[in-house]
């Protein structure tokens, strides 16, 4: 009887073992948010992080020229602007003081190094070389220079894995500005996004800036997200769905900053 | 077994110079072709299990068991095909393989933007065929040096 057993799944080694096996990652992939697969993720990170980082160094190393001639022309640029606003950041302060309102704070920043990144364009999700040393939590949000990026969703010993906006389980309470509309933004494909259910009566148009609403107990407010592209009235008639591209270029993302609590 | 830590190192530490706009090749789709002509068809489906979550665990943990899945059922396409004796002719068994390769991008894409308000096709142009061209393309460019078959090299 035994033998039989035993040559039953020695001649049918291999339906067996395709079966188990499509069983077994099926069960992984629908579990994927499961505790014990995220450890299994960042212990990874973790032990591939000591070997990833020097090529990343080297490979910034090689693009030190060409990143160093980007930033002293936004150096330039910003420094423009910078006085201009200065003077304009005086009068803000004297009006305020005469309102009394509080200073707003400035945000601590911790940079970060893009130590993975996917094969596949649609799965978007980044490996950092920050993590529970560097007093990264879950949640953090991260950006660069141009905007929003994502958020952190997951915090190992020296690293971290983050979510980007540009995934398909994305989610961000945003403001459009001027008109002050707030919607949900979700990512549409490529480097576009939606915001569904705006009403009508709100004054959205071609060329406004998106930022982050700060409704959010993740993100804070006023952080440049995207701008709107076009608008196309929703089956309701009564809102509106507003499309707009992203301003940060996910294709291109090799250091990013975390914002700490 | 030089072939295969060759492809991970390549894949792992070459990925951002592999990067066209954004797109980069599936070299483990590539090798999990190669090895099955060479193994036997239960290795093949764990060659193909293991060689998914390797890919992953490195490149897309937020999706972690959809690669073995998609790799282990081609895994499984491959070792039957296999065996067929019209695969001995190169064009043919070059043809599948990158049937194959098309196949399982469309699959890749497909579930992950299944719950998304993009349509299909928007998804086939810009990510499936994309990432098919490429990982088709080095397949193809590949089997001009070395054959699938390996009595035949």
């Amino acid at each position: 009887m035994l033998k039989r057993i035993i040559d039953f799944f020695v001649n049918r080694r291999f339906q067996i073992s395709t079966t188990v096996l499509l069983f077994l990652s099926f069960i992984i992939f629908i579990k994927t948010s499961h505790p014990a697969i995220r450890h299994l993720e960042i212990w990874a990170g973790d032990v591939l992080a000591p070997v990833k980082e020097p090529v990343v160094w080297f490979r910034d190393l090689m693009e030190t020229r060409e990143t160093n001639e980007i930033l002293n022309r936004r150096l330039i640029h910003l420094s423009q602007e910078a006085s201009r606003f200065s003077s304009m950041a005086d009068e803000n302060k004297r009006l305020r003081s005469m309102l009394d309102f509080k200073e707003r704070s400035e945000y601590n920043l911790l940079s970060a190094l893009v130590l993975s990144e996917g094969i596949h364009k649609s799965v978007n999700s980044l490996l950092l070389n920050r993590g529970k040393k560097d007093s990264i939590q879950v949640n953090d949000p991260i950006m660069n220079v141009d905007g929003v990026i994502g958020k952190i969703f997951f915090v190992g010993e020296s690293t971290s894995l983050a979510q980007l906006l540009i995934d398909p389980n994305s989610r961000l309470s945003v403001r459009i500005e001027p008109s002050g509309a707030k919607g949900i933004l979700q990512w549409y494909g490529g480097n576009r996004y939606l915001i569904a259910d705006i009403p009508n009566t709100m004054a959205v148009q071609p060329g406004n800036l998106v930022v982050t609403s700060g409704l959010s107990d993740i993100y804070p407010g006023d952080l440049p997200v995207g701008v709107v592209r076009e608008l196309s009235p929703a089956p309701d008639g009564f809102t509106h769905i507003v499309y707009g591209d992203f301003l940060v270029n996910f294709n291109q993302i090799r250091e990013v900053f975390i914002i700490l609590e | 077994m030089l072939i295969v830590l060759g492809t991970v190192l390549i894949q792992f530490f070459f990925n951002e110079v592999l990067d066209i706009q954004g797109i980069r090749p599936d070299l483990f789709f590539i090798l999990l072709i190669y090895l099955a002509f060479r193994l036997s068809a239960t290795q093949t489906v764990w060659v193909a299990f293991l060689l998914g979550i390797l890919q992953d665990i490195l490149f897309h943990p937020s999706v972690l068991g959809l690669s073995p899945l998609i790799k282990t059922f081609s895994g499984f396409i491959l070792a039957q095909l296999i065996h067929q004796s019209f695969l001995r002719v190169r064009v043919f068994s070059t043809i599948s393989s990158v049937l194959l390769i098309f196949l399982s991008h469309v699959i890749f894409n497909w579930v992950l933007f299944i719950e998304m308000p993009v349509d299909f096709n928007y998804v086939l142009i810009h990510y499936s065929l994309p990432e098919f061209l490429y990982t088709g393309g080095l397949f193809i460019l590949a089997n001009y040096f070395i054959s699938l078959y390996p009595e035949t090299e």
